[in-house]
C-alpha cells in the first residue's frame, strides 16, 4: 500500500482507485467458482462435522447435543485401540515398502533401453486399474485352496496359508497388495532420478566411486526430497487405507483388518452413529497432522535441497 | 497474467516464489500443505454433508381420507408427483421404469420420479439422502432396517391403508414377508422380494457318494439335519486345488443364523428384545455346530467362497460342492442342463422346519403429503409388478394366488421344482426380530462367531463377553 493513498491525519480508511477494484473484481471473478465450491463442500461440511461430534446423530432424527460424550466414548471403546493400531501396523509396514519397491523400479525405467517408454507404461498401468478390481483379482490369488499364491508356496514344500481368513496373515496380504499401486510413486522417483546432475555422477566416477557409492553417496541425497514427498503422501495415503479392506475382509477375521477409516464408515453408515463418526475422524485428522507436523521437523535433518544449498 | 504480477504488492516473508519461479522445497511443501488439507477435509466431509435432517414423525399415521385404486379414478385432478427409491437390480429395472408410464396412463393426475439406486448401496444411500433432507414418498426398506426406520419414524405403518383398501387383501399375502417389514405389531412395508432359503444341490454328486435324494427324502419325511450333515462331511474330500468341501458357511449374519439358533431350541433375543440370549446353552449348542463344520472343513469358509470366480454358485457349478445353501435369486446363473434341483428347509433337532427370507419392499414415508396416491403406487407395486417380476424368475411369489398362475410354474429352471418353492414359501416364519442397532449388533456377533470359528475361544466365552455390548444397543431401543 503506498503510503500516499492514506489520508492523513484522520487515518481514514485507504481510498483504493476504481482501477485497482476493478483489478481486485476479476481477480475474485475468476477464483469465485473454486471459492464457492470449496466454501460450499468442503469448508461448510468439515465445520459441520465438527459440529456433529458433540452431538448423537442417527442420520434420521435431528442431532442431540451431548457435549464431549462421543469423545469419552471413543476413550472406552476397545475398537479404538484395535483400529489405530492396525491403521499403524500397516502404515509402518506399508509405507517403508511401498517406498522401496517403487525405488527399485524407477532404477530400472531409468535405463536407456529401447522401448523403456512401454516398460514405463506397463508399470504404472496397475495404478489406473479400478481398485475394486485388483482387489478382486487378488481375492482370487490369496483363495487358500485355489488360489495362485498357495499354489507357488507348494512348489517349493511350504504349506500354504489362508491369507485373508487368518487373523495373522491378513494384515500381511493387504500390505502385499498394496504394492500393486506403487506406480505413482514410482514416477516421482523417476522424476527425482532424472533430476540428479550428471555432472555430480561423473564426477563422483572420476573420482573413483563404483554404482552402489554413487547410488548412496550421489542419488539419495539428491532425491531425499522425492523421497520425502512420497513418505508424506505414503503416511496420509496409508492412515485413510479403506477400500482394500472393505472389499477384501470388511475388517475381519476378528478385526484384524479394522483400519481406521474403515471404523468410521461401519459408525457412520451401517451403525448409524454419525456424530461419533465425525468425532472419530478429527482424531484421524489430529492425528495425521502431528504425523506430517512431525517429518517436516525430522526432514530437516535429512532432506537436502539442492536449490537452497541446506 | 503471471502468478509475479498477481503477488505484486503483497508482502511475501518467506514465500516459496523467488522472484518469478518456484523453489523446490516451497513446492514440495506447499504441495504437501495442500495435499494435507485436502485429505483432512475430505475425511472429515465425509462424515459432514448432512445439513437438513428429517424431523420426528409419528410411527403410526392418521388413517387414510380415500385410498385410491389404481384402476379407479382418483380423488381430485391435482397433478402429483410421487417420489420413489428403491432397489436397483438389473434384470428388473426395465419393469420399473415400462410400469412407471404404465401407472400414469391409469392414473393421468399422478407421475413417479423414480430413483433407483444399486442394490448393494441403496441403503446407504437411502440413509444419506434422508439425512439431507430428501425425502421419498415411498422409501425402500429391507427387513433389516424397517424397524429403524419405523422407530425412528421414517416409515408410517400400512395397516389402516390395508383394511381401507377393498382392492387389497391383505390374507393372500404369506405372513412371513409382511412380518419382515412389520414393526410393533404395525405393517411398514409392503414385500417386493421373497428368497425363503432353499438347498440346491448336485443330484449327480449325492448319488455318487450313495445318498438318497433330499427332495425325496423330504417328502418323505427324513429330510433333517443330521441327514445334510451326513452328505455334506461324506462330500468333503480332497486338498489342493482337488478339494471338494460339502456345501458353504452360511452367510455371516445373524439374519440366517437365528434360524438355527431356533432350531437348536436356543433364543436371539428376551421377550422384550431387551437381552441378548445367544450365551445361553441351546443357543451354544447353534454357534458350535456351525462353527465346527467350518472348522472341520466341511464348509467352504467365506474367505474361499469369496475368493472363487463366481463366489459360491460358481463353486456349486464348477463342482466343488455338491450342496448350494442359498435362496432363489442367487440361482440365475445355473446352467439349464446342470443336474441340480432343490430341496426345502430341513427339519432341526427341535424338529420345526423354519425357513427364513430375506425380504425387501417398500413403504410410505411419514411426511408424505400424498399418502393416499404413495398407497396406491404402493399397492401397484405389491400386486401387478410383483407379478412381472414373478415371470422373470427374480423373485418367489408373495401372494398365494400366484401359486396357481401358469406364469409361477412357468418361471422355473428346467432343473428346478415349483413344489420346492412352494413348500418352502409355507415355511417362512418370522421368528426373529430385527431390532433398531440390528446392524452394529451383527457386527458384533461376527467377531465373536470368527473367534469361536478361529478356535481362538470357545463359544460361551465368545457369547458372554459381546452380550453387554448387544444389550446396551438393544436396551435403547427398547427403552
Amino acid at each position: 500500500m503506498q503510503a500516499s493513498q492514506v489520508s492523513s491525519p484522520a487515518r481514514a480508511a485507504p481510498r483504493i482507485s476504481r482501477q485497482r477494484l476493478k483489478y481486485y473484481a476479476q481477480g475474485y471473478a475468476f477464483i469465485s467458482p473454486w471459492i464457492i465450491g470449496t466454501a460450499l463442500f468442503t469448508v461448510y461440511p468439515v465445520a459441520y462435522s465438527a459440529v456433529l461430534t458433540f452431538t448423537k446423530f442417527d442420520l434420521l432424527t435431528p442431532p442431540e447435543y451431548i457435549g464431549a460424550g462421543n469423545f469419552d466414548r471413543m476413550i472406552g471403546d476397545s475398537q479404538f485401540p484395535t483400529a489405530l493400531i492396525n491403521t499403524a501396523y500397516y502404515t509402518f509396514i506399508a509405507v517403508p515398502l511401498q517406498l522401496f519397491v517403487a525405488l527399485i523400479m524407477a532404477l530400472f525405467l531409468n535405463q536407456q533401453l529401447r522401448f523403456i517408454n512401454v516398460f514405463r507404461t506397463l508399470f504404472y498401468l496397475p495404478t489406473v486399474t479400478p481398485t475394486v478390481a485388483s482387489v478382486i483379482i487378488f481375492m482370487y490369488l490369496y483363495n487358500p485352496d485355489f488360489g495362485f499364491f498357495n499354489v507357488a508356496l507348494g512348489w517349493f514344500g511350504i504349506p500354504g496359508v489362508k491369507w485373508l481368513g487368518d487373523p495373522n496373515w491378513a494384515k500381511p496380504a493387504l500390505i502385499l497388495l498394496s504394492l500393486w499401486y506403487v506406480g505413482g510413486q514410482m514416477v516421482i522417483f523417476l522424476a527425482g532420478l532424472q533430476s540428479v546432475p550428471d555432472a555430480l555422477l561423473e564426477a563422483a566416477s572420476i573420482d573413483g566411486a563404483g554404482t552402489l557409492r554413487k547410488f548412496w553417496h550421489v542419488t539419495i541425497p539428491m532425491i531425499t526430497p522425492t523421497i520425502f514427498f512420497n513418505l508424506v503422501l505414503g503416511i496420509i495415503g496409508s492412515f485413510q487405507v479403506f477400500t482394500v479392506a472393505f472389499i477384501a475382509t470388511r475388517g475381519g477375521p476378528i478385526d484384524s483388518t479394522l483400519f481406521y477409516v474403515l471404523w468410521i464408515y461401519r459408525h457412520a453408515f451401517e451403525n448409524l452413529n454419525m456424530g461419533y463418526a465425525a468425532a472419530i475422524g478429527w482424531v484421524l485428522l489430529v492425528i495425521i497432522l502431528i504425523f506430517t507436523l512431525l517429518q517436516f521437523a525430522i526432514s530437516q535433518r535429512w532432506v537436502y535441497y539442492e536449490a537452497e544449498g541446506s | 497474467m503471471s502468478i509475479a504480477v498477481v503477488m505484486k504488492g503483497v508482502p511475501m516473508r518467506k514465500s516459496i516464489f523467488r522472484g518469478n519461479t518456484v523453489s523446490r522445497r516451497g513446492l514440495l511443501r506447499s504441495g504437501l500443505v495442500l495435499g494435507v488439507g485436502t485429505v483432512a477435509a475430505m475425511a472429515l466431509s465425509g462424515c459432514g454433508e448432512e445439513e437438513e435432517v428429517a424431523a420426528p414423525a409419528p410411527a403410526a399415521t392418521a388413517a387414510p381420507t380415500q385410498v385410491v385404486a389404481a384402476t379407479e379414478a382418483p380423488p381430485s385432478m391435482e397433478k402429483v408427483t410421487i417420489k420413489m427409491w428403491t432397489a436397483s437390480v438389473e434384470d428388473i429395472n426395465p419393469i420399473h421404469e415400462e410400469e412407471v408410464a404404465n401407472f400414469t396412463s391409469m392414473m393421468p393426475n399422478v407421475s413417479i420420479d423414480l430413483t433407483l439406486v444399486p442394490w448393494s448401496d441403496v441403503q446407504t444411500k437411502q440413509l444419506t439422502s434422508l439425512a439431507a433432507g430428501d425425502k421419498p414418498d415411498i422409501a425402500y426398506t429391507h427387513s433389516e432396517l424397517n424397524s429403524t426406520f419405523a422407530w425412528r419414524g421414517v416409515l408410517q405403518s400400512l395397516d389402516e391403508y390395508m383394511a381401507a383398501d377393498g382392492d387389497f387383501d391383505r390374507d393372500d399375502f404369506f405372513a412371513g414377508p409382511l412380518e419382515n417389514l412389520s414393526y410393533r405389531g404395525k405393517v411398514n412395508g409392503v414385500p417386493m422380494y421373497s428368497g425363503p432359503v432353499i438347498f440346491v444341490y448336485n443330484r449327480e454328486m449325492i448319488g455318487e457318494l450313495g445318498f438318497d435324494d433330499p427332495w425325496e427324502m423330504y417328502q418323505e419325511g427324513n429330510w433333517t439335519i443330521d441327514a445334510y450333515e451326513q452328505i455334506v462331511r461324506a462330500a468333503a474330500t480332497g486338498s489342493g486345488a482337488d478339494r471338494i468341501y460339502g456345501d458353504r458357511e452360511l452367510p455371516n449374519a445373524l439374519k440366517i443364523w437365528w434360524l438355527w439358533i431356533q432350531g437348536f431350541d436356543g433364543q436371539v433375543w428376551n421377550d422384550k428384545v431387551s437381552e441378548s440370549l445367544m450365551h445361553e446353552a441351546n443357543a451354544l449348542k447353534t454357534w458350535d455346530w456351525l462353527t465346527t463344520l467350518v472348522k472341520d472343513e466341511v464348509w467352504a469358509d467365506s474367505t474361499v467362497t469369496g475368493a472363487f470366480s463366481g463366489g459360491a454358485e460358481g463353486m456349486f457349478v464348477s463342482r466343488k460342492m455338491p450342496f448350494y445353501t442359498a435362496s432363489r435369486w442367487v440361482t440365475t446363473n445355473i446352467p439349464e442342463e446342470f443336474p441340480a434341483a432343490t430341496a426345502p428347509m430341513y427339519k432341526m433337532p427341535n424338529g420345526d422346519d423354519n425357513g427364513r427370507d430375506g425380504t425387501d419392499g417398500v413403504g410410505m414415508h411419514a411426511d408424505t403429503k400424498h399418502p393416499d396416491e404413495a398407497w396406491a403406487v404402493l399397492k401397484h407395486w405389491a400386486t401387478d409388478v410383483m407379478d412381472r417380476f414373478v415371470e422373470i424368475r427374480y423373485t418367489n411369489p408373495t401372494r398365494r394366488s400366484v401359486l396357481n398362475s401358469p406364469a409361477w410354474a412357468a418361471a422355473m429352471a428346467t432343473w428346478d421344482n415349483v413344489e420346492v418353492h412352494n413348500a418352502s414359501l409355507e415355511q417362512i416364519r418370522r421368528g426373529f426380530y430385527h431390532p433398531p442397532g440390528y446392524r452394529e449388533i451383527n457386527t458384533i456377533l461376527k467377531k465373536a462367531y470368527d473367534e469361536v470359528k478361529l478356535g481362538q475361544k470357545n463359544s460361551a466365552d465368545a457369547f458372554s463377553a459381546i452380550k453387554p455390548d448387544i444389550d446396551a444397543i438393544l436396551q435403547e431401543s427398547s427403552e
